[in-house]
């Protein structure tokens, strides 16, 4: 029984994590040997045997409109068995290199393996297997999520593109093109983390500039030393500018939400987001409020 | 005035008053999510009661809040005892909403 890693081997789990990673990336393209013999294992998993028809399709959208026409019925989803999957692939791939599973016990989750270093995904039809091919790019930030700043995070083999900012997805406007919004279309903007994502990648200068926000108060919390400011729009409308306590790789992005018209102090609109059995004079009579843990 | 936790949006306010009605057994329940999905879980069994936005919670043995981000919020440890979880409020159109995250 395996008690204790060696230096060695402990090098070999990190570098194992980073191959997995730095592959997600490789725009690989199906490898047909590799396709057909994880095709026929999983259908035997099912008893069954891998269709004569085989089709590769550019997108998970692709592969989920053919699965919709070719049964008749409507399709949502992938099989979620591909990619996805690297995180317990890389377990078991890690185990059979260091010996503790031999060559017969790892043969299925090396076939696997090699599947989805060709592939991404597929959906398995009794009468035909769909394989959606890896995308031609796929980009991520430093922290490894989904993003592209001036360009898709995901360019798929049939054209489609989809984009995100710092793993956050959006739509192509808000990558491609931010500052074309105008404020209203700005202040529609419900999910926080859209608009963050907005903000960023059109620069809070230009977002304090296009709300015509002008400073009327501002607060540290002395004991986070977080910072909040309030902001009062050109129409009345209150907006709360407040700091992200830090995240766990330590980043403290921004974010701007509105907040009743009547508050007057960036103390108390923190106060009258938390606490919604308060009004907004509630609020600023008393602004006081303490968190014991803020994350 | 005083509450228990804030994980990003949303605020963890620990209850004086027991008597919460009734609370079913739930297991890793999850609390709104940004568009990509990262969502908050609460690790483990505990009781809990959903009333559209608002989720009183009973935690019996401790619990954790954990953000499914990898480099989201830090994780909040929820320590026995009952609990009201519910988004910041932001302002709407016309009336008060949460804060989507």
């Amino acid at each position: 029984m395996l008690e204790q890693l060696t230096e060695e081997q402990e090098r070999l789990c990190d570098e194992i994590v980073q191959e997995y990673i730095q592959d997600l990336q490789k725009p690989t393209t199906p490898d047909g040997v590799a396709i057909k013999k994880w095709l026929d294992r999983v259908y035997s998993f099912y008893d069954k045997k891998c269709p004569e028809r085989i089709e590769i399709v550019g997108s998970p959208y692709e592969a989920i409109k053919l699965a919709s026409d070719l049964t008749g019925e409507k399709q949502t989803s992938t099989d979620h068995c591909g990619i996805g999957e690297g995180g317990w692939v890389s377990f078991y791939d890690y185990f059979h290199r260091i010996g503790v599973l031999t060559d017969a016990e790892a043969a299925d989750v090396l076939t696997f393996r090699d599947f989805m270093r060709c592939a991404w995904d597929t959906i398995l039809l009794d009468e035909c297997a769909i394989v959606v091919q890896r995308p031609l790019a796929l980009r991520v930030d430093d922290a490894g999520n989904l993003h592209g700043a001036k360009e898709p995070c995901i360019e798929w083999a049939d054209g489609r593109k989809e984009y995100a900012w710092h793993g956050t997805w959006v739509n192509e406007r808000i990558i491609l093109d931010p500052r074309s919004y105008t404020k209203e279309e700005y202040l529609a903007i419900t999910n926080t983390e859209e608009r963050r994502a907005l903000s960023e990648s059109g620069g809070w200068l230009w977002v304090r500039d296009l709300l015509g926000g002008e400073k009327v108060s501002d607060w540290t919390d002395p004991s986070t030393k977080l910072s909040y400011e309030l902001l009062r729009l050109t129409d009345g409308q209150m907006l709360l500018q407040k700091q992200s306590p830090p995240l766990k790789d330590g980043s403290q992005p921004t974010y701007l939400e509105r907040v009743h018209e009547d508050l007057k102090t960036a103390q108390a609109a923190r106060k009258w987001q938390a606490l919604p059995r308060l009004t907004a004079a509630e609020c600023e009579k008393d602004p006081t409020l303490e968190y014991e843990v803020e994350a | 005035m005083k509450i228990y936790a804030r994980q990003g949006d949303l605020v963890i306010e620990k209850l004086d008053n027991v008597n919460v009605g009734d609370l079913r057994v739930s297991k890793d329940i999850v609390f709104a999510g940004d568009s990509s999905g990262h969502r908050h879980r609460i690790t483990g069994e505990i009781k809990a009661r959903r009333d559209q936005l608002v989720t009183t919670i009973l935690v019996e043995k401790e619990a954790q809040l954990v953000h499914e981000k990898a480099d989201g919020h830090k994780t909040v440890v929820l320590k026995p005892g009952t609990y009201q979880v519910r988004p910041l409020r932001e302002r709407g159109d016309g009336q008060d909403r949460a804060v989507e995250d």
